[in-house]
């Protein structure tokens, strides 16, 4: 296992023992969760309006062309 | 003479009448409007309404199939709904002058019911929008309540054929709709955790923190790690051991007590071990595991959603009443209802409050509350119990005790729809995941004891324990059931095949005999000769039989109001109606007595002699016999097939009926045996008869009846099936609904619900071998969190994925898309 730490560690060329590359992790760290709230807020939104509630008549919906009412009644 | 038949025959099929609004076929009078055929006046006029206000395309659309609009409708039966306390709970939302409501229309069933929906606003510019929820079968409408008021609204939609269904569960405002959200929010947060536990957990799987500098980043991650999984453990996992709670509350086990122990031990080993600093626990896995445990429940709330007749049975409580004030009637809530009042209950309608009969006679159905199917007769000054069905006549009473819900509820609530057959502990999954919890529980004791006081190692010991809990969380075992169960709900449902639920499946996939009824189960309830033998009837004495015939709900009478044709039934009141149920009725017109039903109960001898393939109402006026009309049932044409099918795979096949044996030559073939045909059973004869097979012949039934006449015997039956072309039209005894024309699929239905019992019992296979691979590393003291995240999602997805293709694989063997 040592070996594949030391390979995963030796790709991106920084030492483990660097303190400085370490405190820029703990940075990113945070900042990848922030984002990740981010989409969970995002999620969480779309679902109090309503994005969920219904997932088939929009599909329907669609395909159901607007008022044209000189041709509806041709038919 | 053979070939003139053949001609009448190619004649009668060319000059077949289809209805240009709901294209059913033309049996009456062909109402010609507008170059078009109709049914009856009900389509003609929608067809008016629509056309008047350029709407037509709603015939273009693919599918489409107008409704008639319901027969049950009468001026004024909305008028309730503008009372302010009754708008104030149906309404969504009120700023004075725009309003919202969202209304359940049952009938709602194709693409050119949305469309049309959608544009009501052009039927009345009051309304300012609607939008469809098709899967709920919910329109939202919002509109201008200065210009029109609900009830209008409520009259608009039900004349153009989509009858809203406003129950006192609307009354009451109960918002379900939040919890789905719910439920949604639950299934995210714990995604979300999940995703970034297992991303923080990696530099552990690969013990990438086990020097100095990365000490202080493990213990970092770990915090997080405890962080995020807080609201799944709390928020997300919270249902689980609410309902284990209750369960064992209640004294049993349910299949979330062994899932709640398993959760809640690991997260507090979880904790212990981020504390004490001995390891990073395992969030991953918790955080999975209710992911996607919460992910299966969700898709089987979903496919039991679609099942329009999953409701509560509070749905079924009238809202309003008829109440007479000084001869005059008008509607009510019946929450409003005072002692004294006198109320109009009519035909089928619920009797909503105690109260004392003031008419002379009523014949009251309490198949809701008791069970027993037939009506009991009242009479004038006894007391009524609120919970019955009236049936016959309208009669009035006098309210004895203010409405209580509670009452109501509690009296419903004990016996009809708390069934017996649905006995939780009775169904596989729950049975297997019984010895299931208690195998793994005692394997856990073990090796708990054999790590603590043989090898004496404490530590190990209790870390052993909660893996082994962990590793063996019976979520597989709750996926699998859950996954398959709602999958063959949603394939029976395409095909027009409607189960109550899960449990309903696997006494399907049980059953080995099947009892059919006759009228109106397989013989077509619309279509009958009918034919009338005697003496001429005058004009007025049509319109007493189709009046006579039109009280009565049994399938014969409603064939007569059928094919009386050219009369209308009179809205002259019958008085002294009395029904007996298997005899006949009879009642005064005016002085004059008319009596409708069989031979016996009009005191003729059977003039027609020899039994031919058809039934006979007789008709006396005042005891004087005028002749018999016969009906001529037409069976399914499917039958002889279904029936073949059936005993070819070994069920045993029997026919129930309640009429005279007049079709035996026809039938006994069919059946095989004519031990198999019963004839002129009564309601309680049926019911035994399905007892004595499931007590004295340990046979699991499946009774098919029209669910109306039959409450009794469906509700006995393992499995009760009501054959209805109309899927709102059920009665709660029965476990499931097929459309006429399906039946004759019902020999796949049960072998795919056979299918379905064994792909459960293979993903149990599978997940038990996942479970014994997790136990083997648990026991020995040595399952990583790397393992225990590999494991978890991977057992999860195999079963999941197991089950849908299995299930859909034998859906497309048996119902052969």
């Amino acid at each position: 296992m040592s070996s594949f730490r030391e390979a995963l560690y030796g790709s991106f060329g920084v030492s483990n023992n660097n303190p400085k590359v370490m405190s820029a992790l703990y940075i990113l760290i945070i900042a990848s969760l922030f984002v990740a709230i981010g989409f969970l807020g995002a999620f969480i939104w779309s679902v109090r309006r309503g994005h969920f509630d219904d997932d088939y008549t929009p599909s329907v919906r669609i395909l159901l062309d607007e008022t044209d009412t000189k041709t509806g009644t041709l038919q | 003479m053979k070939s003139g038949d053949n001609n009448i025959l190619e004649k009668v099929i060319h000059e077949k009448h289809t209805c240009y609004h709901c294209g059913e076929e033309c049996r009456e009078d062909i109402v010609e409007f507008d170059d078009h055929e109709f049914c009856c006046d009900g389509c003609s006029v929608v067809y008016d309404l629509l056309k008047e206000n350029d709407l037509c395309r709603y015939y273009s659309i693919d599918g489409a199939q107008g409704i008639s609009p319901a027969e049950s409708y009468f001026p004024g039966k909305y008028d309730y709904l503008d009372l302010p306390e009754v708008r104030e709970k149906i309404l969504e939302f009120t700023d004075g002058k725009l309003a919202r409501v969202n209304w359940l229309v049952p009938k709602m069933h194709c693409s050119s019911c949305i469309w049309l929906l959608e544009q009501l606003n052009r039927l009345n510019p009051a309304i300012r929008s609607s939008v469809v929820n098709f899967p709920e079968k919910k329109v939202r409408i919002t509109y201008d309540s200065q210009q029109i008021s609900l009830s209008e609204l409520a009259a608009l939609i039900t004349q153009i054929g989509y009858e809203p269904y406003i129950s006192l569960n609307d009354v009451e405002g109960k918002q379900i709709k939040k919890w789905n959200r719910t439920r949604l929010y639950k299934i995210g947060i714990s995604g979300f955790a999940f995703g970034n536990i297992m991303m923080l957990s990696f530099p552990e799987y690969f013990h990438l923190s086990e020097s100095n500098s990365d000490e202080n980043l493990g213990m970092l991650f770990n915090i997080l790690n405890l962080v995020l999984s807080l609201p799944v453990f709390f928020y997300c996992a919270a249902d689980f051991f609410k309902s284990a709670w209750s369960a064992l509350k209640g004294k049993y086990l349910n299949i979330d007590a062994p899932i709640a122990l398993a959760l809640l031990c690991v997260f507090l080993t979880s904790l212990y071990q981020i504390i004490s600093q001995t390891g990073p626990g395992y969030f991953d896995s918790l955080a999975g595991a209710v992911f996607f445990m919460l992910i299966g429940r969700y898709f089987q709330d979903k496919t039991y959603a679609g099942i329009s007749f999953d409701r509560d049975y509070k749905s079924y409580f009238p809202v309003a009443v008829t109440v007479i004030t000084n001869g005059i009637e008008n509607r009510r809530p019946i929450t409003d209802l005072k002692t004294g009042e006198k109320m109009l209950v009519r035909n089928q309608e619920l009797i909503p409050a105690d109260s004392v009969l003031i008419s002379p006679r009523a014949l009251i159905d309490y198949s809701f509350v008791s069970g027993e199917s037939e009506p009991v007769e009242r009479k004038k000054g006894d007391t009524i119990y609120a919970g019955g069905k009236q049936t016959g006549l309208s009669v009035e009473l006098e309210v004895l005790r203010q409405v209580s819900q509670s009452y109501l509820t509690q009296l419903w609530n004990s016996d009809t729809f708390t069934l017996e057959k649905e006995n939780q502990n009775q169904t596989l999954a729950s049975r297997i995941n019984k010895y299931f919890s208690l195998i793994v529980f005692g394997i856990a004791i073990i090796t708990f004891s054999i790590w603590l006081l043989i090898l004496k190692n404490p530590e190990t010991a209790f870390n052993a324990f909660t893996t082994c809990l962990l590793v063996a969380c019976p979520c597989a075992l709750l996926l699998s059931s859950t996954f398959t169960n709602g999958n063959l709900l949603s394939l029976f449902g395409r095909n027009r095949f409607y189960l109550k639920n899960a449990h309903a499946i696997e006494r399907l996939s049980k059953i080995d005999t099947i009892v059919f009824d006759k009228t109106g189960t397989i013989t077509q309830v619309s279509d009958a000769e009918v034919e009338f033998i005697g003496e001429t009837l005058t004009n007025e004495e049509l319109v007493m039989i189709k009046t006579l015939a039109s009280q009565s709900s049994h399938p014969l009478s409603r064939m007569l109001v059928r094919e009386i044709n050219g009369v209308n039934a009179s809205r002259r009141i019958l008085t002294a109606f009395t029904e007996y149920e298997g005899k006949g009725m009879k009642a005064f017109w005016g002085n004059v007595e008319v009596k409708l039903g069989s031979a016996k109960w009009v005191d003729s001898p059977n003039i027609s002699g020899q039994p031919d393939n058809a039934s006979h109402v007789y008709v006396s006026v005042n005891s004087k016999i005028r002749g018999y009309f016969t009906l001529r049932s037409k069976y399914r044409p499917e039958l002889r097939k279904t029936v073949s099918i059936l005993q070819n795979s070994g069920f045993e096949t029997y026919l129930l009926s309640g009429d005279k044996p007049t079709d035996r030559t026809f039938l006994t073939p069919v059946f095989g045996n004519e031990s198999n045909l019963l004839f002129e059973q009564k309601p309680e004869e049926k019911l035994r008869f399905i007892e004595h097979l499931q007590s004295q012949n340990q046979r699991n039934v499946l009774m098919i009846g029209d669910g109306l006449n039959d409450a009794g015997a469906l509700r006995q039956s393992d499995v009760g099936l009501a054959v209805s072309d109309d899927i709102n039209n059920f009665s709660p005894a029965c476990d499931a609904i097929v459309e006429g024309n399906q039946l004759v699929l019902l020999p796949a239905f049960i072998r795919l619900a056979k299918a379905g019992q064994q792909i459960i019992k293979l993903s149990f296979g599978i997940s038990l071998f996942y479970n014994i691979l997790g136990l083997s590393f648990a026991v020995s003291g040595k399952l990583s969190p790397v393992i225990a995240a590999i494991l978890m999602p991977v057992s999860s997805i195999t079963i999941v994925l197991f089950t849908t293709l299995a299930s859909n694989l034998a859906a497309r063997k048996y119902l052969k898309y």
